[in-house]
């Protein structure tokens, strides 16, 4: 399937070691200066073609990681390439490039279109920055991208408020989509739908991929979700990723403490019938020899202090874990 | 022989009068939950799960009513009951939580205040014992702290530390039913599993019985014995949770069962599309008397099994 590219060929998007820190005021005339470290370190990779899932807690880092390659959060330190070619500080494009590489499908349809727009005219905005001048091109895009999302062209003319939850998810999608742009970050595209709307938005979004040949960015905690749509799966705690690796991986040998925590929280139908995959939590591997897992305390991490240094070791192929060297 | 349920629905019908029109919002369900177990509702949002529960605990406002039916509660008949023995029964025998606790909670009292509350209005204890007993009941629910918890108001607290406290108010005055509607939707995963368990361990403790409502599959599978599933107003499939999960019979829960992308499901070459329920709720147009009709009979079978048994 995807998910390969030849190895001479730069990844699509390269995430080196994203730091992003938010000062926090300390006591008044406190010259000691505090930060939150919502991401520390992070790096990763993603293919063309593929979607890579972020998985973790809220307040893990996951979204200030997808900000920070849309363009919405500055990193504090690392680099972020497209294409081999750094897109974050001096040498960034300018943002209307920046644009059309990366766009954001948010959580809350209802939130995010703005409510005096006509779905069109939210719609053509993007095209006309971006320098289609001719009315009816615009027309012919608006009704192409409506008709590949499931819309018809004449909803153009409605108002956000005028459609379901999913049909606005759909609209959603179909404003990330306008530009062409590379890769789709998906902000936890489907929590806020319906059971039965989360499956036609989850098809639809699968459809895309294919047709289009994109590549998502996926942030989500519904692991089902997660195991259904991606390719590669990152897990995310206190702003580091403890495991990485292709999504059966995670799923069928979750390695790390937290990711198994994460897998064995997660209300399964199927735990009853005894079939679910809660099967492969019941022998905890041992870390690789030499090491440790880390962090060895996943349950309260202090955000203001800097994580003690670790590692990424491949316990396979394609599946890493985060682990902490044992002094000799 | 089958003991006599604790509460007990029979035909219920809940219409929505607007103007001179009435629709019904709910129709013809009957089920019944018996002490100590724990009976879960599913269903779309709009399938009327909700006004269902509301139905019972009498907070149904116009232009909602009951227009038809039974809602015998440990043998008395609530819908015949005056709104001040309501309010006596309310809290007192049959508690609920919410949602979302931070819109349910009050946001100018401290927590201590609101689980004393309970104890002052329903057991007519003084306001000093009742403090005293609020940090009691927030010690059961596992909040750490207790002694200088009380005097937080909602705000200064966690998602999950508030729902909590709605968990304590909910079963401050040991009520023999408990309503959950989505207690645990706006909780992080492992805040959910956190919350989940200690319903679960207080309410068998307590025998208490507890009806809930979700969206999630998952969840009902993990708390509940019996499962209902609920779709456009109507009681479709009514069965022992391992059964459903196993053998779903009415061709809405395979839809519903198929619709979600469970963990463990994934094959590893390539996977299966999930099944497109299709907004059927929302597009009234669809919803044909022969839809309502074939599904009824496998509900019946079950039923007559069950009785059989």
């Amino acid at each position: 399937m995807s998910g390969q590219t030849m190895a001479t060929e730069p990844p699509l998007l390269e995430i080196n070691d994203l730091h992003v820190h938010f000062p926090v005021s300390g006591a008044l005339f406190s010259r000691r200066k505090q930060a939150l470290r919502a991401v520390n370190g992070v790096s990763l990779h993603l293919n063309k073609g593929e979607c890579l899932s972020i998985v973790g807690e809220s307040g893990c880092g996951k979204s200030t990681t997808a900000l920070s390659v849309i363009g919405l959060q500055a990193p504090t330190s690392g680099d972020i390439l497209f294409e081999g070619k750094s897109i974050i500080g001096a040498n960034a494009p300018p943002r209307m490039e920046r644009a059309r590489i990366a766009q954001m499908v948010f959580q809350d349809p209802y939130a995010s279109l703005n409510p005096r727009q006509t779905v069109h005219r939210s719609l053509a905005e993007p095209l006309r920055l971006h320098g289609t001048k001719s009315r009816s091109e615009i027309d012919d895009r608006v009704a192409e991208m409506l008709r590949r999302v499931g819309l018809t062209p004449e909803q153009a003319t409605r108002f956000p408020h005028e459609f379901s939850g999913g049909q606005r998810q759909r609209i959603g999608i179909a404003r990330a989509l306008i530009l062409d742009p590379h890769i789709i970050m998906l902000d936890e595209p489907v929590s806020a739908l319906d059971v039965s709307i989360r499956a036609q938005i989850i098809n639809l979004l699968l459809d895309l991929k294919e047709q289009l040949s994109l590549s998502y960015i996926m942030i989500s905690h519904d692991l089902g979700v997660v195991e259904h749509m991606s390719d590669r799966v990152a897990v995310m705690y206190f702003g580091q990723i403890v495991e990485i690796g292709h999504w059966d991986a995670i799923f069928s040998s979750p390695t790390h403490p937290y990711t198994r925590k994460l897998i064995s929280t997660i209300p399964d139908p199927d735990a009853i019938l005894q079939t679910g995959v809660k099967a492969v939590l019941r022998n905890a591997p041992p870390p690789p020899q030499g090491y440790r897992f880390y962090p060895q305390d996943i349950t309260n991490p202090d955000v203001y202090a800097a994580p003690a240094p670790s590692e990424l070791i491949s316990i396979s192929e394609d599946h890493q874990v985060r682990c902490q060297r044992l002094s000799a | 022989m089958r003991d006599i349920p604790l509460l007990e629905i029979k035909n219920l019908d809940i219409g929505l009068k607007i103007g001179g029109h009435e629709q019904n919002i709910v129709k013809d369900v009957s089920f019944d939950i018996m002490r100590g177990e724990a009976f879960g509702l599913v269903g779309e949002s709009g399938c009327g799960k909700t006004i269902t529960s509301l139905s019972i605990i009498g907070l149904m406002k116009k232009p909602l009513a009951v227009t038809g039916g039974q809602i015998q509660f440990d043998g008395t008949d609530l819908r015949g009951l005056s709104s001040r023995d309501m309010r006596d029964l309310r809290g007192n025998r049959i508690a609920m939580i919410f949602q979302e606790p931070m819109t349910a909670l009050n946001p100018l009292a401290t927590v201590g205040r609101q689980i004393a509350e309970m104890f002052v209005l329903h057991n007519g204890m003084s306001w000093k014992d009742a403090e005293q007993r609020a940090v009691e009941a927030l010690a059961s629910v596992k909040v750490p702290a207790p002694e200088q918890r009380v005097h937080n108001y909602p705000h200064q607290m966690s998602g999950g530390m508030r729902q909590r406290v709605m968990i304590a108010i909910a079963l401050a005055c040991d009520p023999e039913l408990l309503i959950a509607d989505e207690p645990t939707t706006a909780l992080d995963v492992t805040v959910q599993a956190e919350v989940l368990k200690l319903i679960h361990e207080l309410c068998s403790a307590r025998n208490t019985a507890v009806l809930m409502i979700s969206h999630d599959l998952g969840v009902i599978a993990n708390m509940c014995q019996r499962v209902g599933v609920m779709y456009a107003g109507k009681l479709i499939e009514e069965r022992d949770t391992y059964d459903l999960f196993a053998d779903p019979r009415h061709t809405y829960t395979k839809g519903l069962l198929g619709a979600l992308p469970r963990l463990g499901s994934r094959q590893r070459h390539g996977r299966q599309r999930l099944v497109d329920i299709d907004s059927i709720v929302t597009d009234k147009s669809r919803l044909t008397e022969e839809f309502y009709f074939e599904p009824r009979k496998p509900q019946m079978a079950a039923r007559a099994d069950s009785e059989a048994r």
